[in-house]
């Protein structure tokens, strides 16, 4: 398989009961929150980083990793190399091992051939997010001090309190976005080497780590979270995109939820959106979890089957959590 | 002339001064524009400047946004933090305060409405018919690559089809000015406007080095400016926006 020449537009819905999708690292890790909405908010670096995780626990090489210790970005690429002079002519070498750069892009700090030249290599990824957000209104749990046997001083001689800030739920959809356009120019970059640009081997593993990753990442602060829908629509080119499909979701009831089974999710709207562009969409990959209920139409549907009714069953394709 | 809306939930356009926080403006500077037009023609990066910097463009802010800091952490890449970092025994990255732009109000999305015009008319026509058909080259973006935009064709003016008011007449400008091209603000005409002043860039040279920004004025909330200008106004009628735009073109 080689690089992609079909753009892909995603829908990603996971929900997080009980726990802290994502902290602020400067508002003592409070979930990041937009208060005058009541939404919950992720960044696409915390999405990014399940998917680091799981293709790094899958063997694969990554750029942004924590494995290998504290080291400075020009270390981590000698490491990846296995070589102390780095320039340019070996960013080939780094796209082929590195899938995480092959998908998202990174500034990687190479020395250009001339001195002071090309001091870092900027590569935007052809796989990008936006910032994931509830699409319910979403409360803080009230209690947040808690107690550990541990202390911060060594003659402390009792434990030490601490701060754990939680939301009860949210299902929260982040939109994301595959440029073939982007792909071809990272093949360019990579002198038309195949196995350093973003192929559909890549995505196919994009893929596999959007439905399987978020379950495995289970920290204190991240358990129960779980994927609930993933649709990645691929287009018969590499220029179309459709636009954000979250515009497009209602939750019903959008307020005081507790759990996946106190909600429907309306699709009509997206229905409406990919109807538009019917004649220039290839296929729909759909994953959806048994216990998220969606509608369309007013009336209860699966999405995987609604969207064969509009689109065509060849069209669709379902995923499967491994 | 070309006339479009940018849309999405997020916006961050750093101001080119700020270091240990990323501030935002309220509005897509003249570069991100210039980076828009050549992310839906296929422009690489770096490869666009002198060409698009002939064009003519102008921004409205149709929802009036709000602000809202997260902090990020980026990779560091910088040597001076190492011995530190190797004391910490952990990465923390280097944290920044990042500076969103949300919908204010009721709104779900952003909204900017970009003017844009070229002496090449074949160049805006191929534009246009991207954005018809939701067919950029590239994807696009509200400063950030994390704030996807989607781009909406509004409508397509030949150079008879909008209105000329020439310099001095007083006008309700929906668009960021230019400051050097304000003679005055009608103040009495102005019940509860907050006026912004800040210095934005205006061009990009060779290398990504930034050309002499340039002051810009703005209302805050998107309201129209009653002002009078030293260069001329355009007037453009709307079927989808009620009366239409009046705007000035950061160039003039």
């Amino acid at each position: 398989m080689g690089t992609i020449t079909q753009n892909s537009e995603l829908l990603f819905l996971y929900d997080a009961k009980m726990c802290n999708p994502n902290g602020d690292p400067d508002d003592e890790n409070r979930p990041r929150f937009d208060p005058d909405r009541e939404r919950c908010l992720v960044s696409d670096v915390r999405l990014k980083r399940y998917i680091r995780d799981y293709l790094e626990e899958k063997g694969h090489t990554i750029y942004v990793t924590k494995a290998e210790g504290v080291v400075q970005a020009t270390d981590r690429i000698k490491q990846v190399l296995g070589k102390d002079d780095v320039s340019g002519a070996d960013l080939p070498a780094l796209l082929a091992r590195l899938i995480d750069v092959r998908l998202f892009g990174a500034t990687m700090p190479i020395k250009g051939a001339k001195k002071g030249e090309g001091e870092a290599v900027n590569l935007t990824g052809p796989v990008q997010f936006a910032w994931g957000y509830s699409l319910n209104r979403v409360q803080m749990v009230d209690s947040v001090t808690i107690s550990s046997q541990f202390a911060t001083r060594e003659q402390a001689g009792q434990g030490t309190f601490g701060k754990d800030y939680r939301i009860y739920y949210a299902l929260i959809g982040f939109h994301g976005v595959i440029s073939a356009r982007r792909a071809q120019a990272m093949l360019a970059r990579a002198d038309g080497n195949e196995a350093a640009a973003t192929s559909d081997a890549d995505i196919e593993l994009l893929d596999e780590a959007m439905v399987n990753a978020i379950p495995l990442a289970a920290t204190r602060s991240k358990i129960g979270q779980y994927p609930r829908l993933y649709l990645r629509v691929v287009f018969t080119d590499g220029e179309t995109f459709a636009g954000d499909p979250r515009e497009d979701l209602t939750v019903n009831p959008d307020q005081n939820l507790r759990s996946v089974k106190e909600l429907t999710l309306d699709l009509t709207a997206l229905g409406g959106r990919l109807v538009r562009f019917k004649e220039r969409i290839a296929r729909v990959l759909v994953f959806q979890d048994a216990d998220l209920r969606t509608t369309a139409a007013g009336r209860e549907v699966k999405a995987a089957g609604w969207l064969a009714e509009l689109l065509g069953a060849d069209k669709v394709k379902t995923i499967e959590r491994t | 002339m070309l006339v479009f809306d940018l849309t999405g939930p997020m916006a961050h356009f750093r101001k080119y001064y700020t270091n240990t926080s990323a501030l935002t403006y309220g509005f897509p500077p003249r570069t991100a524009l210039m980076g828009i037009v050549a992310a839906v023609l296929g422009f690489e990066r770096d490869s666009y400047y002198e060409k698009l910097d002939r064009g003519r463009f102008a921004v409205a802010v149709k929802v009036p946004p709000r602000r809202l800091f997260q902090t990020v952490n980026y990779v560091r890449t910088k040597r001076e933090d190492l011995p530190l970092l190797r004391r910490l025994q952990r990465l923390p990255g280097t944290q920044t305060p990042l500076e969103f732009l949300f919908p204010g109000g009721e709104y779900r999305a952003l909204r900017f409405r970009v003017f844009f015009g070229y002496p090449d008319g074949g160049l805006v026509r191929e534009a246009a018919a991207r954005l018809r058909e939701g067919r950029p080259c590239f994807p696009l973006y509200l400063g950030l690559t994390e704030c996807l935009a989607s781009a909406s064709y509004v409508n397509l003016f030949g150079p008879r089809d909008y209105e000329p008011l020439p310099p001095g007449t007083p006008v309700a400008l929906t668009s960021v000015l230019n400051a050097a091209h304000l003679e005055k603000v009608d103040l009495p005409a102005v019940s509860a406007a907050r006026l912004l002043r800040e210095r934005a860039p205006y061009a990009f040279g060779p290398g990504r080095t930034l050309r002499p920004p340039v002051a810009v004025v703005y209302e805050a909330g998107g309201q129209p400016l009653p002002v009078r200008l030293r260069v001329p106004a355009y007037r453009f009628s709307l079927a989808t926006a009620g009366d239409g735009e009046t705007v000035a073109f950061l160039e003039g």
